[in-house]
Formats: C-alpha cells, structure tokens, sequence
C-alpha cells in the first residue's frame, strides 16, 4: 500500500457507515470498565454495600410485616360471615353452593341452628352444641385429625367436644334423646373457626334425620364465605349477600373482618412505611456515591473522551459508553450484595418467590445508579474536545 | 473533495476578542495543505473547526457545497468517523490498550469490520515502520512510535480528509520527516490533507502554504 505512484484521478476512498455497531460499542465499554478497574470496582462496592444494607434492614422489615400480616389473616381478614341474626331469615342450603360459585371465593360452607347433644352411651353425660353443616370449609379452618369425613346422617366431633362428651375413641355415637348419629371422626378447628372445636358437626341429607327436622326448611344460621385475598373481601361483601337464597334476606346480618382489616392495613402501613424511607435514603446515597465516582473517573479521562470525540463518538455514543462501563460495576456490586447477603444470613432464598424482593432490590438500586451516572455521563459527553485535545 | 471555509470566525464563549474571524479558503483534494502561524493565530482552533469538532460562531465549512458545520451532533459525528482523520500534537493514545487495539479504535466508530481494520492496521505498521511494537502499550515505545501509531490510526479508514495539529512538533527531524512523507502521499492518493506546523522547512515542502494572520492585541 501507499506507493506514491497512486494516480489521484483513480484513487476511491471506502464509504463507511460512520455508525458504530451497537454491539461493539458494548463491547468497547466492558472492556474500558475492565480496563479502568478502579473506577468499577468502586462503583461495585459502593453498590453492593448499599444493596447488603438493604437486604439486612428492608428485607428483615419486610419479612417481619409478612409474618406479622399472616398472623392477623390467621384470625380472618378474608373471613366473611352471613348471619342469620332474627333465626327467621330461613337461609336456603343451597346458597353455599351459589356462594361457593363466585369469583374470589376460596371455599364456603353453612351452618344450621345449634342443638344439644350428648353421648349416647352416657345419656346423663354432658351436652355440647350439635350443628348440620352444608359445604366443606377448606384446609386450614378445619382439620381433620382422626377418622374420615362423614357421609350425610354422619357426625364428626370436634376435640374440645370430644373432651366433653369423653369420645376417647373416634368411634361412639351421639344423641339429642330422640335421634342418633355416629361419630366418624374428630376435628381440630384453627383460626377464625376455632370455636367449632367445641361443637358436633352433622353432614346434612335429605333422606336421614339432621338435627334440625329439615335444614331446607328451618334454614341456615351462619354462612362462613373465605375470600382468595384480603383484596377481595370488599367486592365479595356485596357479591355474597346477593348470592343468598333467604326467605327474609333483611334478617340476615353480614359480618365483616373490618377491625382485623384495619389492624392490618395500619400494621403494613407503619412497617412499610419506615422501611420504604430507609430503602428511598439508601438509593439516594447509592445513586449520590456512584454519580461522583463515575464524575471523578471521566473527569481523569477527559483525553480519552475527547479522542473518541474526534475518531467519531456522538455525544449520545459518549452517554452509552460511560453508562455501559458504570453497569458493569452496579451488576458486579448487585451480584456481590446478594452473595454476601447470602453468606451472613440476611437473606435466604428457600423457593422462586423469594427472590421477588432480592431481585427487585437489585432493579432498584441498577436504575438508581445508572441515573446517578447520567449527569457525569452527560457532562462528559458535553465537553469541549478542543480544550482537552489540543496543546498548549 | 473540496473543503472550504467561507468567511470562518471562533470566539470561546467566555473571551470577548474571537480566535479569528473571516476566514475564507478553499483545500483542494490530493493537496497537503500547511496551515502556519504565530501562537495563538488560530491553527489548532481552525483545524478542529474543519473537523467538525466544535462548531464555527461565524461562517461556515463546505464540502462539496454542503453546509456540513450547521449539522446535528450525530451527523457530524458521523462524518467524523468515516471520513476525517486527526493527528493531534502527541499522540493520545489510551495507555491501556495495545498499540494494535489503539489503532483499530478507529475501526469501532467508523463502522469497518473489525477484521478488515485489522488487517490494514498492520499495513500501515509495516509502512509507518511499527509493526515490532503492535503488542506493546504506548507507555512503552518511544515518543515517535507513538505519533506513528497515532498516524496509522488517523489513516486507518482510509479517510477523505486528514487534519494533523502539529503532528511533528514533538518528533526528532528523521521522525517528523517519515510522519510528512506519509501525510504528503496520503494527499498524492486524492486526499484532503492540512496540517498546522511551526515547523517552517516542513512547512516548505507543503503543496500550499495558509499564514493565519496574528492578530494584535487588544
């Protein structure tokens, strides 16, 4: 090449695109962020120091509003109850089914009014409240510890009333004086439902005697409606009397967890409200510690920005360069927060939904640097090539 | 490629008294053109403004009739990389990479394919006489070698116009003469090639000569 007999006339100089690849240009800043590993590395301390502190302060603050919210939905924030408070409404059976039917209802079942029964082997023994149940409550309210579920005519006894009736044995039959019906099983009753412990639940069948002469005539007295989420309690308080089949619907009284709701909301409320001012200072000061050391690091490389000026960086190519070589260290300090976060216990990932608060903290704190870099991204971008390139 | 500036002018925005003003010439392809002058007249500042790296506060640069000064940051930019090469007074390379990679940075900007830049970068190694030192990192080759791989990286697109700021100021007389030479053939082959220098015997052997005027005192 360059022989110097060239003739001009036949000399055609190439056309480049004068437009880096964008894949090359990413490149070009991983490698500088390599290169300038100070720079990086301060910036992936800064950030993974930030998002430990997170991790260990927020993260715990958010655990424990969990626990403690769960603990209050124990008690049934999603619980609805429709009452019959005159015993006239006359609840028609198969509303639990209606009910059971609607969007956002996680189970349902009803209740008829309460009768006394005893243990037929001992007919002076102590009575407890028998009741005929429609539907099936779902895991968690009642739990079935031994026997099986009954079929319709069949009773199951829940452990304080076994206590009481001294069904030692899940086997024994209980009796109002006129009627009998055999046990098949014992109940453990948990939450909001923890006072049907002490009651006999009899499944409910047309074509064998219930406690009631007829559950279908004489009615329900409590219809118990569990929401999928405490979200859905509002929608579901008026879905759910509209779904009720009654003979009189203005004696039927609708119940709902509104003390625990707003246990709830205030409990979440404070603790999240503390832990989102300490996550919002964390970012600041991340996002402020990253926006110096990325203005220090290009204000050292004001040459090597301005040759890049003049070999045919755009302004915008500046931006991106310095924005690609700064997320290199945000993602090693993301990387290295979670790790040591990891190592000390203040974080501990047991299922996929874990990492919900982890990886969104590591977003987080990404977004927050990477605009704490923009402004030296930007200054940089704006300097005078001249100034800094030519000799004086 | 013609390259003009008509009725050129610069002033820094916190000076009163601007660089120069009324400019007017025209550079010719396949001339070497040397710009000469006192200190302060204005060299640096005019190439930089032919290079479309700062934009003139009167008057504009033409090439080939269009007002290419006046143009947005990317197209300029654009411009820049794929048509203009600068030799500046040492040689700013980044001390981190290689002289092979220094060299090839041009090649990212410009859009060439990184193989064929490759490839032309050490053509011009072995023409500049650098080849030995592809490897090596500016911090360790001499002050000369460097303005050579600097020239290799200002020639390796092969642009329409080459811009050197005192490119020889720095060099011994044997090194500055291989820098001239290479400049003057890069001009033999069609290309646009002006050249601020102090140097007057370089100065000398240019196709032509542009005297800024000094401007008097305030």
């Amino acid at each position: 090449m360059m022989r110097p007999d060239d003739p001009v006339a036949s000399r055609e100089f190439p056309t480049w695109p004068g437009r880096p690849h964008p894949g090359r240009l990413a490149r070009d800043g991983l490698v500088a962020a390599r290169r300038q590993w100070i720079s990086t590395a301060t910036i992936a301390a800064v950030v993974a120091v930030a998002c430990w502190i997170v991790l260990a302060t927020t993260g715990q603050a958010a655990a424990a509003e969990r626990a403690v919210v769960a603990h209050i939905d124990d008690v049934g924030t999603r619980l609805l109850v429709l009452f019959d408070s005159s015993g006239s409404a006359r609840i028609q059976p198969a509303s639990v089914a209606q009910i059971g039917s609607l969007r956002a209802v996680r189970w349902s079942f009803g209740l008829g009014p309460a009768h006394d029964v005893h243990n037929a082997a001992v007919p002076s023994g102590p009575a407890v409240a028998a009741r005929t149940f429609v539907g099936a409550p779902g895991a968690g309210a009642i739990l079935l510890t031994a026997g099986r579920l009954p079929r319709p005519g069949e009773a199951i006894s829940g452990t304080d009333a076994s206590d009481v009736l001294g069904l030692r044995d899940v086997a024994g039959t209980v009796s109002d004086g006129l009627r009998t019906w055999p046990v098949v099983g014992r109940f453990d009753a948990t939450g909001p439902l923890a006072n049907l412990a002490a009651n006999v639940l009899v499944a409910d069948d047309d074509t064998v005697p219930s406690l009631s002469d007829d559950v279908s005539t004489d009615g329900l007295r409590f219809v118990y409606v569990m929401a999928d989420d405490v979200d859905d309690v509002d929608a579901l308080s008026t879905a759910a009397p509209a779904a009720l089949r009654a003979e009189r619907p203005e004696d039927v009284t609708l119940e709902l967890p509104a003390s625990a709701l707003e246990l709830r909301s205030v409990v979440a409320g404070e603790l999240g409200r503390s832990s989102r001012q300490l996550l919002l200072i964390i970012l600041a000061v991340s996002a402020a510690l990253t926006s110096i050391t990325v203005l220090s690091s290009t204000a050292g490389r004001r040459r090597d920005i301005g040759r890049r000026r003049a070999l045919g960086a755009s302004r915008s190519a500046i931006v991106g360069h310095v924005l690609v070589q700064t997320s290199s260290g945000v993602v090693l300090g993301v990387v290295m927060g979670g790790c040591v976060s990891l190592v000390t216990g203040t974080l501990t990932v047991s299922s996929s939904a874990d990492l919900a608060f982890p990886a969104a903290v590591g977003i987080l704190l990404a977004l927050s640097s990477l605009a704490g870099a923009l402004p030296a991204a930007l200054v940089a971008a704006w300097r005078d090539p001249l100034q800094v390139l030519r000799v004086p | 490629m013609t390259l003009a500036a008509h009725d050129l002018g610069f002033r820094y925005p916190h000076m009163q008294e601007p660089v120069f003003e009324g400019v007017s010439v025209q550079f010719e392809a396949g001339a070497l053109t040397a710009v000469t002058g006192a200190s302060g007249s204005g060299k640096s500042t005019l190439l930089y403004l032919l290079g479309l790296l700062v934009r003139p506060t009167h008057g504009l640069v033409q090439w080939q009739g269009t007002a290419v000064s006046s143009l947005g940051d990317v197209d300029r930019a654009r411009i820049r990389a794929a048509m203009i090469g600068f030799v500046f007074q040492d040689a700013v390379l980044d001390p981190t990479r290689s002289v092979i990679d220094n060299i090839c940075e041009a090649a990212l900007f410009a859009g060439m394919p990184q193989a064929a830049a490759v490839r032309h970068a050490y053509d011009l190694m072995d023409a500049l006489g650098v080849t030995l030192r592809a490897d090596h990192r500016p911090g360790e080759i001499s002050g000369g070698q460097a303005q050579r791989a600097a020239l290799c990286r200002a020639l390796l697109t092969d642009p329409r116009l080459v811009l050197g700021d005192e490119p020889t100021g720095n060099l011994d007389p044997t090194t500055a003469d291989v820098v001239w030479g290479a400049l003057q053939q890069h001009a033999r082959r069609g290309a646009t090639v002006v050249v601020a220098t102090h140097d007057p015997r370089l100065a000398q052997l240019a196709d032509v000569r542009l005297d800024l005027p000094t401007r008097a005192p305030a």
